[in-house]
């Protein structure tokens, strides 16, 4: 197991090297000049933008920008914006508490939601009620994020007025962009704790058990949900992994600070430093909760493990 | 009979200072949400030209002069009196006398000279678009209200650029702060000042009360009525448009067309309009190649624009309120020095057919003109749908054929640098400014290649001796003269396809009160707006 482990823990370091060099090289790579949009939209002498481009030393080699990048990167030095001159350590510090908060909230509400309507959906399996489950959770998974964001603010702020659009003061502001993350990866767990549970529930230690004379909800909860809930626990690590992508655009929609907010703005201004530290982050994220899916998966089955 | 009109003076005088009092007492109070689609940089004006921060920091600092818009004039504000050397080298400021930063310490010449030094000050690469860079020599402290700034050679645009990104900040507070950390803790003479900056999220100001040096074109002296404003960045169309309905924001800009119209028409909401100075929606003509090259295929496309349904067509919601007008010339008619009869292509298609047969381009069999085997097809880039397709169709019907290339702002850009490498390009080419100089920018031909934005790529020195000239008369009728030379010049000779006026169109709560933008359209006055309670 130790071996499996270190050896996992190596590949994903590797990853997080090779998305920050790409990543480094598709931003510069992408047209447009950064000097220039630091001017904003009106034209600016041309000697004026070579002085902003000199002191942000975006006038040197690519390599040698690279180079410099990751030996600050090493010695735990993110740089500074170039738009804003803030320490990009300073806005993950700020952005990061906010996306996990998202992050958090919206993946208790797809496990409880999903766990709670996949039992429900499996337990009334093909009854109106089970429909009703399985087109919600189609919705979840057919609509884009934007625009199940869009929706729940039109209904829910501006008809009915109960939830406030955005800002992050209290629990209230949380609930919608937590509810528009949160569909998507509960829709998806609501189908497979239902597919896992109708699996079991036709096993022949089900039917002894009924035959036992077992309570029905003894034999939901007891006997099949556990046996459901093995791959839904790796499947849930990986969807923590696309929630932090889907932050990205409902901290947008939402106007909510965070890492996927600070990576859009930053690809557009062509904020390289930014970019960087927030990709770092998302890519670290990412690795760690997929790493934590492997080492979850590999002590539930020892078949991985030697594999 | 005396004593009785006396009385009776007295108590209209009375009433009318009640009144006065009573008006600044019902506007005063409230806070605004001022809701806007973009993240500022930093709120330091030496070091920033970035529109989003100028919405900010305008309210927390103020210039020296500001031009009206009512006539294009320079106004008093921070100077009282100002005056230009015959060489166009030197201007005199005269100081207002009593103003005060918002930390206390006293605004002199030495704080306008040490404003002026630090926004040119290699070190510090201020990326201030509009200040003179390359023209700026040195200040002078002549006493504690007057100061003299020299310039290395004269620059007519120097007065407007005073007016608009000289913003004044307080050197007490930049040795405090640091030059690169000021931008995030801004003291300034303004009517309103800094509280906090919760970055992607809000920036608060509050009043200053102190605030007694409002310029007198503005409606009211005195401190702002509004206690508090909060700027809130809301990226999301969308969510700006919602979270004005729902009432957490006042003021939204950048309004979406469809939602402009809807909300037009419900009493709680107002447009609020920034009519635009400067250059026009228009594309470059590449004059250099074919088929582009010829005057009559130029000419015969801005002849061929149905410019008024191009504008119904798509910004119908705007052209109602009186915006996003159609244009024919070089400048927007806000613009200082505009020429109205510089517009000379008026939609005729009979006209524009003519002048393509007498060129000799043939009609094909398709609809579209040939000459020597070769189509007449034509380029045209944009980074947004809707005004190429109708232009598309529209000369169609004179038998051009454009080839529409929709892209984002910076590939089209890439795209026009290289244009000379075999690639022509209609492109997109708005600018909005308040000096007319920014025709240099796109016109002059220093500015074609390495980095400038001359994408017609003419170089025609008759243009360039009259931009030469309108760039350092410092005498206004004199100028103008010249400026009306130019318009004509380039219109004769169709260097540029002027389609709409590109304004700002922002939205409003009805209870928010007298608030207007300045001369350049983008920048609210603050200091008069005030909340219906």
């Amino acid at each position: 197991m130790l071996r499996f482990a270190l050896h996992r823990v190596l590949q994903s370091v590797l990853v997080v090297f090779g998305v920050l060099v790409i990543v480094f090289l598709m931003v510069h790579l992408v047209p447009g000049d950064p000097a220039q949009v630091l001017f904003g939209d009106a034209p600016v002498p041309k000697a004026q933008v070579e002085e902003v481009r000199h002191a942000l030393g975006l006038d040197q080699p690519l390599a040698v920008q690279l180079a410099r990048y990751l030996r600050r990167v090493l010695t735990g030095d993110l740089g500074r914006s170039l738009k804003t001159d803030r320490p990009v350590a300073t806005d993950l510090a700020r952005a990061i508490p906010s996306t996990t908060e998202l992050a958090v909230a919206a993946m208790a509400l797809a496990a409880a939601g999903g766990v709670f309507f996949g039992i429900v959906s499996a337990s009334s399996h093909n009854t109106w009620l089970d429909s009703g489950v399985s087109t919600v959770a189609l919705l979840g998974i057919s609509f884009p994020t934007f625009w199940t964001g869009l929706l729940l603010i039109w209904l829910f702020s501006v008809k009915l007025d109960w939830f406030p659009i955005t800002g992050q003061y209290s629990l209230r502001n949380l609930v919608l962009p937590a509810i528009t993350l949160g569909w998507y990866a509960g829709a998806i767990l609501a189908r497979l704790v239902r597919s896992g549970m109708l699996e079991v529930l036709r096993q022949e230690y089900i039917r002894t058990a009924w035959a036992k004379g077992v309570t029905r909800r003894r034999i939901l909860a007891w006997h099949a949900l556990r046996n459901a809930l093995i791959p839904v626990i790796t499947v849930a690590s990986v969807q923590f992994g696309t929630l932090l992508g889907g932050a990205v655009v409902v901290e947008t929609v939402f106007a909510r600070d965070g890492v996927g907010r600070m990576l859009v703005l930053a690809i557009l201004q062509k904020d390289f430093p930014e970019v960087q530290g927030a990709v770092l982050v998302l890519a670290l994220a990412y690795t760690f909760s997929n790493l934590l899916a492997d080492l979850c998966y590999g002590s539930i089955d020892p078949r991985v493990r030697y594999g | 009979m005396c004593r009785a009109w006396v009385l009776c003076g007295m108590l209209l005088l009375a009433l009318s200072v009640s009144f006065t009092a009573a008006t600044a007492a019902s506007h005063e109070g409230g806070t605004l949400v001022y809701a806007l689609r973009d993240e500022p940089d930093r709120l330091d004006p030496n070091l920033s030209g970035l529109r989003p921060s100028q919405i900010v920091f305008f309210q927390i600092f103020d210039p020296l002069i500001v031009r009206d818009k009512r006539d294009q004039s320079f106004k008093p504000w921070l100077a009282t009196s100002w005056s230009v050397s015959a060489d166009g080298k030197v201007y005199t400021f005269m100081l207002r006398s009593g103003v005060t930063f918002q930390d206390g310490t006293p605004f002199d010449a030495a704080a306008v000279r040490f404003n002026f030094d630090r926004t040119h000050n290699p070190k510090l690469a201020s990326r201030c678009g509009g200040c003179a860079v390359g023209f700026y020599d040195h200040a002078v402290v002549v006493n504690p209200h007057t100061v003299k700034i020299y310039l290395k050679r004269p620059w007519a645009p120097f007065l407007d650029a005073v007016s608009l990104y000289y913003r004044m900040v307080s050197p007490a507070a930049v040795q405090r702060y640091g030059d690169q950390d000021f931008g995030r803790h801004p003291v300034g003479t303004g009517p309103l000042r800094f509280v906090e900056w919760i970055p992607n999220d809000h920036i608060t100001l509050e009043r200053y009360p102190a605030y007694s040096w409002a310029a007198p074109i503005l409606h009211h002296t005195g401190p702002a009525y509004l206690d508090r404003v909060i700027f809130r960045m809301l990226p999301e169309d969308g969510t700006r448009v919602a979270a004005l309905e729902n009432g957490e924001a006042q003021v939204i800009d950048n309004a979406p067309a469809q939602d402009f119209d809807r909300l037009t028409k419900d009493p709680r909401y107002k447009a609020l309009i920034g009519f635009v100075p400067g250059i026009p929606f228009d594309f470059a003509i590449n004059v250099t190649m074919p088929p582009t090259n010829e005057l009559a295929v130029r000419q015969a496309m801005s002849y061929g624009l149905d410019r008024p349904t191009i504008v119904k067509t798509v910004f119908g919601p705007f052209e109602k309120v009186g915006a996003f007008l159609p244009a024919y010339g070089l400048l927007t008619p806000y613009t200082y020095g505009y020429d109205k009869t510089a517009g000379l292509y008026h939609y005729d298609p009979a006209k524009a057919r003519a002048l393509l047969d007498h060129a000799g381009w043939k009609v094909g069999p398709d609809g579209i003109r040939q000459k020597n085997g070769r189509r007449l097809t034509i380029p045209l880039g944009s980074w947004e749908h809707g005004v190429p397709e109708v232009m598309q169709a529209q000369l169609k019907q004179i038998g051009i054929d454009l080839k529409l290339f929709i892209a984002t702002g910076t590939a089209i850009q890439t795209v026009n640098e290289n244009q000379r490498k075999g690639v022509t390009l209609l492109s997109p080419l708005p600018a909005p400014r308040s000096d007319p100089d920014i025709i240099s920018a796109f016109l002059h031909s220093r500015n074609v290649g390495g980095g400038g934005f001359n994408f017609s790529f003419v170089k025609d020195p008759a243009l360039d001796r009259l931009l030469d000239a309108e760039a350092v008369e410092v005498d206004s009728a004199k100028r103008v003269q010249i400026l009306s030379r130019v318009q004509h010049m380039v219109m004769e000779k169709a260097y540029m396809l002027a389609v709409y006026d590109w304004d700002n169109i922002s939205l409003k709560s009805a209870t928010v009160n007298d608030l207007e933008f300045d001369n350049i359209g983008f920048f609210p006055w603050l200091h008069d707006a005030w909340l219906a309670h």
